[in-house]
């Protein structure tokens, strides 16, 4: 901070699971301007393993393009003398591709099923959703644990008071596996026990030691009424509290920053909240992102919140086709393409996730899978946005065939006031009309709808600024 | 100077490679430390439990749960033979009884007097895993598992399918650029890895998988060809475990892509020896690749210290190939690396560089769509 304690110049990073971006702010005749963006690949993966390879990268970029000098080094010049270096850096983080888990119930239609939906709604790619009836050798149920290196696993099963071998039987099998969580090597694997409560002591037994281990209440505590609430939010406090923070380097990036790192959606959310209460609108926001695509909205004063971790521009591009279908996103693509010709594009852009359109029908196409994961993210969001609150949480048996709320749903597409759009493929389409079209046909807005794009890519920086250094923020935004 | 980090698959002609062989549960370590083992070794061994039946006695019976202990013939703790009975009714004077017979082998676990369920376990399984590569024991984790080491070229492919395979490496093409089809597959490749040029059709996957070789390296494939592979669309990119018999690598990407030289002259230079490979691939954080693994132990006093990209970044001089359409697959150098944003066909606006092709033609590029090549 300058002598005077005004901060002078904040650089602030956001490392998504594709690209890790910063921006440079700074006090330009008593107002907080922003100066430049940069950004680079992250690197989570080998060789690097480091998210601050990426950080650093980002923040030269940014250095080349305002020739304003932040790093000596590798080593943020801090605080800022005038002419080099910053007061505040900050950072947010979504690096690590998602969230991916396993699920585990007694019957497969039953309880493994209700485990998915937990796991779904609290925004996880279920990998695999293990059962005691699912027709696997337990052998094959540990080297599959195993192999897929989740980063979380559910267990459930039973009815409270029914029966606990089953369920035991379960955590015998995940025991046995004794699974290492893929990122990191020095914290155990966090489990979620969410079934028969009179199994608890023996599941304490078996996975106590060597992993994680978290109690919930059952989310099957009878056969006819689902409970998933306590799952799902112990699923996010885990994922923020306990993965994320394995990604690597992570622990050397909170060693740099000025205040905690925020992940992602979470920072998003706090700006899109803090829109809809400053200004008294109906608001949703949403950021697509390369793994994931989060949805957020405030109707009638509350903020809802789903992380679509299976529909995303990169890591999950390929997962949009299969779930929207080839017919559906070639509906929006205004030139004729071979389904062979789209199908290895798509899976391109999936095994090498970094790369960008250079082609204008490239980007088109990339433009048409984005409308698809707007509006599958956001049939998401209507039908758990209902879920998440309270009572409304708890299902009959006759929802637990139907995974929509419908009739509901907070979301009111004819009093929605704003929508507010970011993420990659919105915040850097070429043309502004394009991320508008974009918006349009993914959420199909009914009323007078006043359409926004995070343009330069930095909703994520500045709610995290916001908690921190409110007035620059506000200012910038 | 511009530094820009460009992410490149791994190709080495010779390079120190460590693959650790873990039990999927603690078990017998079978080698020490300092052993010299073949792909084949088996290095260490477990019982995993045996599966679980679980058979509704109380149901079959037609009783209350409770009344369970009253019929079973069998105790926790027996053992039992399939078609044995594990509880049989009193019947009527002795007359009209009802059996329940064990569906397996093995021991009866559990009676529950709560569900009425028996649960029955298989006899236990025996579970080996080999050491994959040849080369020599450098760690014993008791109980666990070891680590081999080995000398050899180390090729990284882009995705795969399929498991972990050994055989002889076989080129079946002429050059990098032509494709793998039906006509150049036969029964001498059996058991071999078979190397494609640009592409692998279905039908010359399928014959491939007919003469039996154990694997297919290629530059490209398609994706609805995966899909008729698979027997469904792949949307997370988690591979590995399908039951195929041969392993299918791409080291370039989806649709017919030439091979990359470096890659195939090094395959070609190896032709005729023993490669371990895998086809296992994530795409996501903590990232598998599928790889090619060639021991050539006999030319470990030519290693010489690895350098890699991860020093330099991409400079002017670069070896390039390009990822992305419109140039994909296209190889050249790094002419300039401008620092100003540039306007692309897209309108896209991004950090770029110029290259210069083989064929002498020139392009500018955004940074993103090109990888560096490294050997």
């Amino acid at each position: 901070m300058s002598e005077n304690g005004k901060v002078r110049a904040i650089v602030a990073t956001d490392c998504g699971s594709t690209t890790t971006k910063a921006i440079l702010i700074k006090l330009v005749d008593g107002e907080y301007r922003l100066i430049v963006r940069g950004e680079a690949p992250t690197t989570v993966e080998a060789p690097f393993e480091d998210v601050t390879r990426g950080v650093l990268n980002a923040i030269r970029e940014v250095e080349e393009l305002s020739g304003h000098e932040v790093l000596d080094g590798e080593t943020i010049i801090h605080p800022n003398d005038g002419e080099r270096g910053v007061d505040l850096y900050l950072s947010t983080s979504s690096a690590g591709g998602g969230l991916q888990m396993m699920v585990a119930g007694v019957v497969m239609s039953m309880t493994a099923e209700s485990a998915e939906r937990a796991a779904l709604g609290a925004g996880a790619i279920v990998m695999d959703a293990l059962a005691s009836n699912d027709g696997r050798l337990a052998h094959e149920k540990i080297e599959r644990i195993r192999h897929l290196r989740p980063d979380m696993i559910l267990l459930s099963g039973g009815i409270d008071g029914g029966t606990v071998t089953h369920v035991v039987e379960l955590g015998q099998v995940i025991s046995a596996a004794d699974p290492k969580p893929r990122l990191g090597t020095g914290y155990n694997l966090p489990i979620i026990y969410a079934g028969n409560v009179d199994a608890r002591d023996e599941v304490e037994k078996l996975l106590g030691d060597k992993t994680a281990l978290d109690m919930v209440d059952n989310l099957r505590p009878v056969l006819e009424r689902e409970n998933l609430g306590p799952a799902r939010d112990k699923i996010h406090d885990l994922f923020m509290e306990h993965v994320m923070a394995q990604a690597p380097g992570y622990n050397k990036l909170m060693g740099w920053t000025d205040a905690p790192i925020m992940p992602t959606p979470a920072a998003v959310g706090s700006i899109i909240e803090t829109i809809a209460k400053r200004q008294d609108i109906e608001v949703v926001g949403v950021d697509i992102g390369g793994a994931t695509t989060d949805v957020f909205s405030v109707f009638q004063d509350t903020f809802n919140r789903t992380v679509s971790a299976n529909l995303g521009m990169s890591y999950s591009v390929s997962n949009v086709l299969a779930e929207a279908g080839i017919e559906n996103v070639m509906r929006w693509v205004p030139f004729e393409l071979p389904e062979l010709e789209v199908r290895n594009r798509i899976k391109n852009k999936m095994i090498r996730p970094t790369t960008v359109p250079q082609a204008l029908d490239d980007l088109k196409l990339e433009q048409a899978i984005a409308r698809e994961a707007l509006r599958l993210a956001f049939e998401q969001h209507k039908s758990f946005a209902v879920g998440l609150k309270g009572v409304q949480q708890e299902r009959t048996i006759s929802d637990a065939f139907s995974q929509s709320a419908s009739g509901e749903t907070l979301v009111n597409m004819m009093e929605l006031d704003l929508l507010v759009g970011s993420g990659g493929v919105l915040s850097h389409a070429p043309r502004r009309q394009q991320a508008a079209m974009m918006l349009i046909d993914g959420f199909l807005p009914e009323g007078i709808t006043r359409l926004a794009v995070d343009s330069i890519f930095m909703m994520p920086q500045l709610g995290v600024l916001a908690e921190v250094h409110e007035r620059s923020s506000r200012r910038t935004a | 100077m511009a530094h820009a980090y460009t992410p490149g698959l791994r190709v080495a002609e010779l390079t120190v490679l460590r693959k650790v062989r873990r039990l999927p549960i603690k078990g017998e370590v079978l080698v020490a430390k300092g052993d010299a083992v073949t792909s084949d070794t088996i290095v260490a061994r477990t019982h995993l439990p045996g599966n679980v039946q679980l058979v509704n006695v109380a149901s079959k019976l037609g009783l209350p749960p409770e009344d369970l202990p009253g019929v079973m013939v069998k105790k926790e703790g027996d053992a039992v033979e399939k078609g044995e009975p594990i509880a049989t009714t009193k019947g009527f004077f002795g007359l009209f009884k009802s059996n329940v017979p064990s569906p397996c082998d093995g021991s009866l676990e559990n009676i529950s007097t709560v569900t009425g369920q028996v649960i029955l376990r298989e006899p236990p399984t025996p579970i080996q895993i080999d050491a994959y590569v040849d080369g020599q024991v450098v760690e014993v984790m008791e109980g666990e598992g070891v680590a081999i080491e080995t000398v050899g070229t180390f090729i990284q492919g882009i995705f795969g399918v399929g498991g972990e395979k050994t055989g002889d490496v076989r080129v079946a093409v002429a050059n990098a650029g032509e494709v793998l089809d039906a006509s150049k597959l036969d029964d001498s490749m059996k058991g071999q890895i078979v190397i494609g040029g640009s592409h692998v059709t279905w039908d010359g996957l399928q014959k491939a998988m007919k003469v039996g070789a154990a694997g297919v390296v290629v530059g490209g494939f398609d994706d609805p060809d995966l899909k008729r592979l698979l027997g469904k669309d792949l949307g997370v990119a988690i591979t590995g475990h399908e039951d195929v018999t041969t392993t299918l690598i791409l080291t370039e990407g989806f649709g017919e892509i030439a091979m990359a030289h470096g890659t195939f002259d090094l395959l070609k230079k190896r032709e005729g020896r023993k490669a371990s490979i895998n086809g296992a691939t994530q795409i996501r954080a903590g990232v598998i690749r599928p790889e090619i693994v060639i021991p050539v132990v006999e030319e470990r006093d030519k290693l010489q210290e690895e350098t890699t990209g991860e020093a330099t970044g991409l400079e002017i001089g670069s070896s390039i190939r390009v990822i992305r359409e419109p140039y994909f697959g296209r190889l050249g150098e790094v002419t300039q690396l401008p620092n100003e944003l540039q306007k692309m066909e897209s309108e896209s606006m991004v950090r770029v560089l110029e290259v210069r092709f083989e064929d002498g033609s020139e392009a500018l590029l955004p940074r993103a769509n090109v990888e560096m090549i490294e050997h």
